[in-house]
């Protein structure tokens, strides 16, 4: 059944997944052209250069995850689940099937990047300087997973569940940041706003956002 | 003989302005179960509860034996579904769709496939979005009968197609089941397209049971007759009185019952009336005059 499942997905996301292999390929391969060119070949010219194309990564991979996730349920969205929901398959094993699915077809992307960014590191680099050419591919592919999996979770469910996530969280940071202000200020305390704590549980280490931040450096020392 | 499908007590409300309340249903099996009911009956959020597709307030559901939704995947390995809408990938062809369907079946027989692919004239490199309204009706059988199903579940499946493909549609139905003694739970307010297939009919009316008999029991049961007078008291009588108008033209009245036996006509004797002919009504009449009743609380 996961055949039938990955070849249902990639029917589903392939018109979508055709320019994010190429943005995926051409951004690295870019970075490190454009670095080494205006670097002129010194090292930390290079480095100067290729950070200021960092911040671009951790965006393309959330977009990555984000739109495959988001193209894989639109054709049961449109009938309504019935096709999915006459399948003789428990719904959780459904649900699994397309994750897997979908994690299986976020290779694709990543090993574009990969590739984009190994022929990048073919020209000479200045010395002092490597490419880190797999592991920022698989930071990219575990950054996908992740926007995959967030995305793919809150799509899996009706726009109604989706709504009620969305505004049961809006809520506690809104509600919950009054309330904090209102009793550090009445009390003097120091409580820590819902939003901050929130931010910081899904973004700190072990949090599951942990691996947008943090080096994202394709050339380094 | 076992039931196909046993529905006890089955309970679901959308808003306020529908509900199904303590729906009992027994599909024997091996039958041809035509369910009736006008537009907006709650025939297809009854199929969709029986699947599991929709969440029940209360009940029981049993489809070939297995309890669902606990054990849904399981009866629906053995179910055929034809919705009441095509619900196939639109971007899918044709073929890729049988294929996709052929995956998740065990019992999928592939040759049996390609003859109703044939027969039905379904061109396998056709998007499915792009087919007509009756050969996306023809595929959609095709994939509940080529799983080759011991249950087909058919949620008005010939709803707006043309005389030719309906009837292309229910002989490959007939056909099937013929050979393989399947039984099938078909909604439609197409009465007289039931009345031709099926042994089994039950009535669906605001999400209530109205009747459930064999087909035969259901139209020989109901009659009209016609009186020449006027009977000043029906409390008593031996059948049930659905409707009752009085003739438009001149004396007497006509009488739609149900339950009647020729014996009966005695009891008019004496009440002002006799009985002047008695008259079979077809599937439709029954089927109408039953709703009317049902919704004056006769029934």
């Amino acid at each position: 059944m996961l055949k039938q499942m990955l070849w249902l997905h990639w029917k589903a996301v392939r018109w979508v997944m055709l320019p994010l292999v190429l943005l995926c390929a051409g951004m690295p391969l870019a970075a490190m052209r454009l670095s080494q060119t205006t670097g002129g070949g010194d090292a930390y010219d290079m480095i100067v250069m290729i950070e200021l194309w960092t911040p671009m990564f951790p965006f393309l991979a959330a977009f990555t995850g984000i739109s495959m996730a988001l193209t894989a349920w639109v054709w049961d969205h449109n009938g309504r689940h019935i096709y999915a929901l006459s399948l003789p398959v428990e719904r959780w094993e459904y649900v699994l099937l397309k994750m897997a699915a979908g994690t299986l077809l976020l290779a694709v992307p990543a090993a574009a990047l990969w590739l984009g960014a190994w022929v990048g590191s073919l020209q000479p680099i200045p010395e002092g300087l490597h490419a880190y050419v797999l592991s920022f591919s698989a930071r990219f592919l575990l950054a996908a997973l992740i926007a995959y999996a967030a995305t793919f979770a809150l799509a899996a469910g009706t726009v109604r569940t989706a709504s009620v996530v969305i505004t049961v969280l809006l809520a506690t940071v809104i509600f919950g940041s009054v309330g904090v202000e209102f009793v550090n200020g009445t009390f003097g305390a120091s409580v820590p706003a819902p939003l901050d704590v929130i931010k910081a549980a899904l973004t700190r280490w072990p949090g599951p956002f942990n691996v947008y931040g943090g080096s994202w450096m394709l050339i380094d020392v | 003989m076992s039931n196909a499908i046993e529905v006890r007590g089955l309970s679901y409300r959308a808003g306020r302005s529908f509900e199904i309340s303590g729906l009992d249903l027994n599909v024997p099996a091996g039958s041809i179960y035509g369910f009736l009911g006008p537009n907006g009956a709650g025939k297809t959020t009854t199929i969709r509860l029986l699947l599991a597709m929709t969440r029940r307030l209360a009940g029981e559901v049993r489809l070939l034996g297995h309890d669902v939704p606990r054990e849904v995947a399981q009866a629906l390995a053995r179910t055929g579904y034809v919705p009441e809408r095509p619900h196939l990938y639109p971007a899918l062809t044709v073929a890729e769709s049988l294929r996709l369907h052929a995956g998740f079946f065990q019992r999928w027989d592939a040759t049996w496939a390609d003859q109703l692919q044939r027969s039905f004239g379904l061109p396998g490199d056709r998007p499915v979005g792009s087919l007509s309204k009756g050969e996306a009706g023809k595929l959609l059988i095709l994939l509940a009968l080529a799983q080759r199903p011991e249950l087909l579940i058919l949620d008005e499946p010939t709803d707006g197609l043309d005389p030719m493909v309906r009837r292309d549609v229910l002989t490959a139905v007939l056909d099937y089941v013929a050979e393989t003694g399947a039984t099938v739970f078909i909604s439609s307010h197409l009465v007289h397209e039931l009345e031709r297939m099926c042994d089994w009919v039950g009535v669906l009316d605001h999400g209530r049971l109205v009747a459930e008999m064999p087909i035969q029991s259901f139209k020989s049961g109901v009659k009209r007759i016609r009186l020449t007078g006027s009977p000043e008291h029906v409390e008593d009588a031996p059948f049930a009185v659905l409707s009752r108008m009085a003739e438009p033209l001149g004396p007497g009245e006509t009488w739609v019952v149900r339950g009647w036996r020729d014996p009966m006509r005695q009891y008019f004797e004496g009440s002002n009336a006799a009985v002047r002919d008695v008259v079979d009504l077809d599937l439709e009449e029954v089927f109408v005059e039953l709703l009317r009743s049902s919704r004056q609380g006769e029934v």
